[in-house]
């Protein structure tokens, strides 16, 4: 028995999707990816999905994608848990194949977010945070975010602008990307001078509600080789958690559950943060970006927005960051983002990245959380 | 949040209680079932209602039930005893760091076609 590895992506463009549903666009997604990778033996469909229960479009969604795809002889299972929904989709994927229960499996996340009105989308999202100290208070996911950046801005000495660094760049990754929902370059004053969220952050400083479907296939190494797939490993993968009160923390900007995810899933693949050099990681707003940076362990806490303002993190920088935009301007589909982020990494091992592409990756690191750092994954990926 | 949810941590709402740890003396706002520093169990606490706000932001991006106002203010707030939570402040057009608040009772938001309402603490400035 080998290792898990990736053999193949499918994905829609993210985008506002008036006329297909949730069931369409994943079929859509499994489809392409079954057709291009010749994927035909499905051990499992592993199904992400942040929101389809909390609107009343449908619960156990896994069980009724791969009832809409005909496929009867799958162990199905559904993951909801917010933007991390398709990372636990994925962790408990590697983990079937791991134990040799699986062969090859599908897995992935879809989600159809403008199927609703803006304040039961922010309600929806928020509610992965714990709902009496979020939900009940009034607050969001993203006043959360804000009140922690004020914080952090004058812990570091943090200028508004310099907490906007990072949707710059994203941007400015996603323009030249097929797949991504906003391809306009922003420009440091566009974002400062945006409506506001809930100060400091404008609309420009956090990601918006986006549909889309992402799914990858995993495969035994064995297998796969066996059936001449080429394919991407995953060397080591990591999850941890902290209290969801960012006030019950260390200190309310340090994302510890990302760095204890890190620690053991640097430690299962060998290797130390330094050789990575390719990141995608799950940052809803640009505050959670810098404190997940700052967690990464690459750069001293707080120095984070200046590494990226000196191209540390750019296409052509060390350590390339969100590829194709990330969250914000890939897009966001919430159950999905996690999938994507693997897609993105498979594009860019496989040198199939197109204008996107970065040369010479030795190993990628994907991160995702469950809201405001309460649960966090770590995958590292590599070899091949 | 559901009703009857609501209806379960109403006293904890209404009259600030948290919860402190029988071991460490850790406090939560809101009351935790174990302590996040040491995991031992943890009792009622009644929070002081005095503190001051150390942070503040304007919700614009509002949440279903609280879309019924226009925006509005949530806070970080030390409380008297060293204690920091989250809260909404009310009767305030300018919160500024440091203002001295109080908690009180007051109209969160309602259920639907039954129109039941919901209270809780706000925070608002200390009158005199």
């Amino acid at each position: 028995m080998g290792s898990p590895v990736v053999v193949g992506v499918g994905y829609t463009k993210v985008g506002e999707y008036w006329d297909k549903d949730a069931f369409q666009l994943a079929y859509t997604a499994i489809k392409s990816l079954m057709d291009e990778y010749g994927v035909s033996d499905v051990d499992a469909l592993y199904v992400g999905n942040a929101l389809a229960g909390y609107y009343g479009r449908q619960l156990a969604i896994a069980s009724h994608v791969a009832d809409a795809l005909s496929f009867y002889d799958t162990a199905v299972s559904t993951f909801s848990s917010g933007g991390a929904s398709s990372a636990q989709a994925i962790y408990n994927a590697v983990l079937g194949v791991a134990s040799g229960q699986f062969k090859s499996v599908i897995v992935g996340g879809v989600e159809k977010m403008s199927e609703e009105l803006p304040a039961k989308v922010v309600r929806g999202t928020s509610l992965v945070e714990n709902s009496f100290l979020v939900d009940f208070n009034g607050l969001t996911g993203f006043s959360l975010h804000a009140l922690v950046a004020k914080i952090y801005m004058e812990e570091f000495g943090l200028k508004r602008e310099e907490l906007s660094i990072l949707p710059v760049l994203e941007h400015e990754n996603s323009s030249k990307s097929r797949h991504s929902q906003f391809r306009n370059r922003i420009s440091l004053e566009m974002v400062v001078n945006a409506p506001s969220v809930a100060e400091p952050l404008t609309i420009f400083d956090v990601s918006a509600p986006g549909d889309g479907a992402a799914f990858i296939a995993i495969m035994d190494e064995d297998y796969a080789r066996k059936n001449g797939f080429k394919y991407v490993k995953i060397l080591g993968m990591g999850s941890a958690s902290q209290p969801a009160n960012p006030l019950e923390r260390a200190s309310p900007y340090m994302f510890e559950a990302t760095s204890r995810a890190l620690e053991k899933a640097l430690a299962k693949a060998g290797i130390t943060i330094e050789e990575v050099n390719h990141l995608e990681i799950y940052n809803p707003t640009s505050i959670s970006g810098l404190l997940i940076l700052d967690s990464l362990g690459l750069n001293k806490r707080g120095a984070s927005a200046k590494m990226v303002s000196e191209g540390f993190f750019s296409l052509d920088g060390k350590v390339p960051l969100n590829t194709f935009g990330g969250a914000k301007a890939r897009g966001d589909p919430k159950g999905a983002v996690t999938a994507y982020q693997f897609v993105e990494a498979f594009l860019q091992h496989m040198n199939m990245a197109g204008d996107n592409q970065v040369g010479d990756i030795r190993y990628s690191l994907i991160h995702s959380m469950v809201g405001f750092d309460i649960s966090s994954y770590v995958f590292i990926l590599g070899g091949g | 949040m559901t009703e009857i949810s609501d209806w379960i941590y109403r006293i904890s709402r209404y009259r600030l209680v948290g919860s402190k740890c029988v071991n460490c003396g850790e406090v939560s706002y809101p009351p935790r079932l174990t302590c996040f520093k040491c995991g031992s169990e943890m009792a009622e606490y009644q929070l002081p209602r005095r503190g001051k706000v150390l942070y503040h932001t304007v919700v614009k991006s509002l949440p279903e039930r609280y879309n019924r106002y226009g925006a509005y203010h949530v806070a970080i707030v030390e409380l008297e005893d060293g204690t920091r939570v989250f809260g909404l402040l009310t009767d305030v057009d300018n919160p500024e760091k440091g203002m001295e608040v109080e908690a009180v009772l007051r109209r969160l938001y309602t259920y639907g076609v039954n129109g039941k309402i919901i209270y809780g603490v706000k925070f608002r400035p200390v009158i005199g």
